[in-house]
């Protein structure tokens, strides 16, 4: 992808001591971004994130928000350990699954850099810990491949398949198969059991 | 559901009321056979009905509507008098009605049997004249008008004056033209009015008023009923000009429209008629507008869901600022007490704000009441009983979405109690009762929430025959045996019932398990009473509304609980001798002398760092469905309204909790359920 997908100023044209004259000149400009003519091909874009040491991919359309580590995570009674909790998202209560926990991998540590995607599957809002947040990326269909069974960590049932994009795979998950409401439904069903009576 | 016309809404809207208006005036009318009032009623509904659908283009339920109010003109008149038949019959169209708009939204299909049905009685009825409706809402082409008055009938002037943006708002004249052309001879003149020159017309107003002289066999109420419908906003007038001679003599003679008579479509500029044809005669008496002059306003129920949420969240930030400016009043103390000051006031605002739109969704109960009665009415005919349903405190305010959610669980209580609580009038009779069987449906408020008790005073439930019942179905040892009052808690299981064939009127597999579920959904309390002999109550208790909750706030460990207040009887630090463990029934409290279940949250939720020895600990004595127990936290920390989040918008229904709620500092707190816990 050499061409300038989206047509700009040129860097000559800014002007550092005017900040503002700058940012006018993009209000000028009408700005277009054409992907298909920059991307040459049918495609989805996928924000990029790291679970140990593999490189995960989602699609973007599927993705609400990014935000940092919440300060409080409150414990639901029942739930699987890698259901880690519910949150506060401005007033939304939503869940947050740690994706490691979820995929069998040794629980990672949290920090300041640690992300949770707030992904929007239906009409529901559900959060995903991850390790942290890499690039977007464009992902043209003609470059995804289906998955080799054991070639990757985590279960192949919650993947659409890889890609090798920019000399590197990127797997893309299934998040729409990860809270479906067969999956949920098994999650709530685990809850029951521990929770009713002695 | 298809995405409706607004007009069409607007239909469906108005007919819902009308439903439930029409069945009001019959039940009264079939106590009451000489209420005329209550024939004009079902009259006016079936004729708005007629003329709406003819509007929205439902022809043949217009023309079905068309064909009963036939019927209720001969019963206004007196040629027919109102018999239970009738009333029934009548009944039974408007479920005919019903099974129209549920056609139209795509919930069911139209129940052409009964129709045919009913509109074969109706022919029967009227003697033999076939019903068949004339056409509706069709233009024709007019023959040549017939001047000639009727041989017997009246001769009426109507002034028609419509408002000037009848057009812009869709309105059309003709149909109200073509409408009084049904009831007899009509000549219409079309005036000029306020028609301005080519240059300054403007097409889509309306300048033109119309005249019209209607010969007709019809009285003077039915033309007037005609116009009622198209009344909105316009300017009507009509008067008897000549009629039957004996009500001649009591009106002023009137000069009749003498104009060239031109019928449809409006003619060119015509002469404008005789001031005299204004002349006052005794004025047509008031009309009633169809639409009140509304003081009120339809809202859709989304829309205040959406300000409910609103407001919600405004109140959870307004807790989250205090808290700040606490923060801030340890640093600053001046600035403090300013924002201290600030943080008040706003919070009076935010709370009045939040009680006003909880007002707003509030509606009466009546409406869930009233159609009870058909309820009750239509079954007891069928099976014979004599069944009276009293009605106490339908003005007793709820939650519209409570209200609604009600309304199942209500009916099959009510349907339970005639099923299976009230007895034949001869089982009556032989047990000393007076053969009507009476069931009672009572509202009231009581500590901030709704009670809605449900009594008949049937055959009650006996606690043995329920034993012996739960313990063929396997619910219930063979050797088990339970108090009085735990047997009556049997008929809560699910997949119980006392009668070997499912009834058709209680439905299969709708046991009363579903409306404790249901009720407890709403995070509501059921009661049962009942007396061998002497009849039984329930008693349902509903918070007044779903989105805030009365809730006290309890510590377990590191985490805040949120228990509602609705079931919390009492909290207190029990002594250690107050615990006991026995065998077969786990650690129990003792407080005076009842002995309660003891549970153990933080075992059950698996909390960490909480307290286990409750004589160091409290315990919260809470109550669902005639039972009591404790359960064992840390602290009370707070008791305060919290706004109700719901776990299934986002996740799912998680067990042991009924919800969650925000607390000031932004964390979120699980609030439990009582039923599911104890």
């Amino acid at each position: 992808m050499t061409e300038n997908p989206m047509s700009l100023p040129t860097p000559e044209a800014y002007q550092p001591s005017n900040p503002l004259a700058t940012l006018a000149m993009f209000d000028e400009q009408e700005l277009e971004v054409d992907l298909e003519a920059a991307y040459g091909g049918q495609g989805t874009q996928l924000i990029t994130f790291l679970l140990g040491e593999e490189r995960y991919g989602v699609e973007i359309v599927k993705i609400r928000e990014l935000i940092s580590f919440p300060e409080t995570i409150t414990p639901i009674p029942g739930m699987p350990k890698y259901v880690a909790g519910m949150i506060n998202l401005r007033g939304l209560v939503i869940p947050v699954v740690d994706l490691r926990l979820r995929f069998e991998m040794p629980a990672g540590e949290y920090h300041r850099f640690t992300v949770v995607i707030i992904v929007q599957i239906a009409q529901k809002c559900i959060g995903i810990i991850v390790d942290s947040v890499s690039d977007v990326i464009f992902l043209e269909d003609e470059h995804l491949q289906e998955i080799q069974e054991d070639s990757t960590n985590i279960d192949s049932e919650f993947l659409k398949g890889v890609a090798c994009v920019r000399e590197e795979m990127v797997i893309l998950l299934d998040v729409e198969r990860l809270f479906s409401p067969e999956e949920l439904g098994r999650i709530a069903r685990h809850g029951t059991t521990l929770v009713e009576g002695n | 559901m298809p995405q409706l016309s607004g007009l069409l809404e607007e239909f469906l809207e108005e007919c819902e009321d009308i439903l439930t208006d029409l069945e009001e005036a019959l039940l009264i009318l079939e106590a009451e056979p000489d209420n005329r009032a209550q024939v004009d009623r079902v009259f006016r509904g079936f004729h708005t009905i007629k003329g709406g659908a003819g509007i929205v283009e439902l022809g043949e339920l217009s023309d079905y509507a068309h064909v009963v109010e036939g019927l209720l003109e001969q019963l206004r008149s007196g040629a027919l008098a109102s018999t239970p038949e009738i009333i029934t019959l009548l009944l039974q169209a408007t479920d005919v009605v019903k099974s129209h708009l549920q056609h139209v939204v795509g919930a069911g299909d139209i129940n052409h049997e009964l129709e045919t049905q009913t509109l074969q009685a109706v022919g029967a009825l009227q003697g033999g004249k076939t019903a068949t409706p004339p056409p509706q809402e069709k233009p024709e082409p007019e023959s040549a008008p017939a001047a000639a008055p009727a041989d017997t009938g009246s001769v009426y002037l109507l002034h028609l004056r419509f408002h000037p943006d009848y057009l812009k708002q869709g309105g059309e004249p003709l149909l109200l033209l073509e409408e009084l052309e049904q009831l007899g001879t009509a000549l219409a003149i079309a005036h000029p009015g306020t028609v301005p020159d080519l240059e300054t017309l403007d097409p889509d107003t309306l300048h033109l008023w119309w005249s019209v002289q209607l010969h007709s066999e019809r009285p003077l109420e039915d033309i007037q009923n005609v116009l009622m419908f198209f009344e909105q906003d316009n300017d009507f007038s009509v008067e008897l000009v000549s009629g039957p001679p004996d009500e001649t003599a009591e009106q002023a003679l009137i000069a009749q429209g003498d104009s060239p008579a031109i019928s449809e479509p409006p003619p060119p500029v015509e002469p404008p008629p005789p001031a005299a044809a204004l002349q006052a005669a005794p004025e047509a008496p008031k009309l009633d507008t169809l639409t009140s002059l509304t003081q009120s306003i339809r809202v859709n129920v989304d829309r205040l869901d959406r300000l409910q949420n609103l407001v919600g969240e405004t109140v959870i930030n307004h807790a989250r600022l205090h808290q700040i400016v606490e923060k801030l009043a340890e640093r600053d103390e001046e600035l403090g007490e300013l924002l201290h000051q600030f943080v008040e006031d706003h919070e009076f605002s935010i709370r009045e704000l939040q009680d006003q739109i909880l007002q707003v969704r509030m509606v009466a109960l009546e409406h869930l009441f009233m159609p009870m009665r058909r309820t009750v009415r239509d079954y007891a005919q069928r099976h014979d009983k004599q069944i009276r349903l009293s009605i106490k405190g339908a003005d007793t305010e709820i939650d519209k979405s409570i209200s609604e959610q009600l309304h199942g669980p209500l009916v099959h209580v009510v349907r339970n109690a005639m099923d299976h609580g009230i007895e034949t009038p001869e089982e009556r009779q032989q047990a000393g009762k007076p053969p009507e069987g009476q069931i009672q449906l009572n509202a009231y408020h009581q500590e901030g929430y709704v009670v809605v008790e449900i009594r008949d005073d049937g055959r009650g439930i006996d606690p043995q025959a329920i034993q012996a019942s739960a313990r063929r179905k396997g619910l219930l040892a063979a050797e088990q045996q339970l108090e009085d009052s735990e047997a009556l808690h049997l008929v809560f299981a699910p997949g119980f019932s006392t009668r070997a064939e499912v009834s058709e009127v209680s439905g299969r597999g709708v046991g009363m398990d579903t409306v404790k579920r249901e009720i407890e959904g709403m995070l509501g309390t059921v009661q049962l009473e009942s007396e061998i002999g002497a009849g039984t109550t329930l008693r349902l208790r509903l918070p007044l509304t779903l989105a805030i909750l009365e809730a006290m706030l309890v510590r377990l460990g590191p985490q805040t609980y949120t228990i509602p207040l609705l079931s919390v009887i009492e909290s207190l630090q029990p002594k250690a001798t107050q615990v006991k463990h026995l065998k077969g029934r786990g650690e129990l409290v003792e407080i005076r002398n009842e002995y309660l279940p003891l549970i153990r949250l933080h075992q059950r939720f698996g909390v960490d760092g909480a307290t286990t020895n409750p004589a160091e600990a409290l315990v919260v004595v809470v109550q669902h469905a005639n039972r009591k127990s404790a359960i064992l936290v840390d602290e009370i920390l707070d008791q305060r309204p919290v706004v109700i989040k719901n776990l299934e918008d986002n996740f799912i229904q998680v067990s042991g909790l009924a919800g969650a709620t925000i607390l000031g500092q932004g964390e979120v707190s699980f609030i439990l359920d009582i039923a599911q816990l104890t």
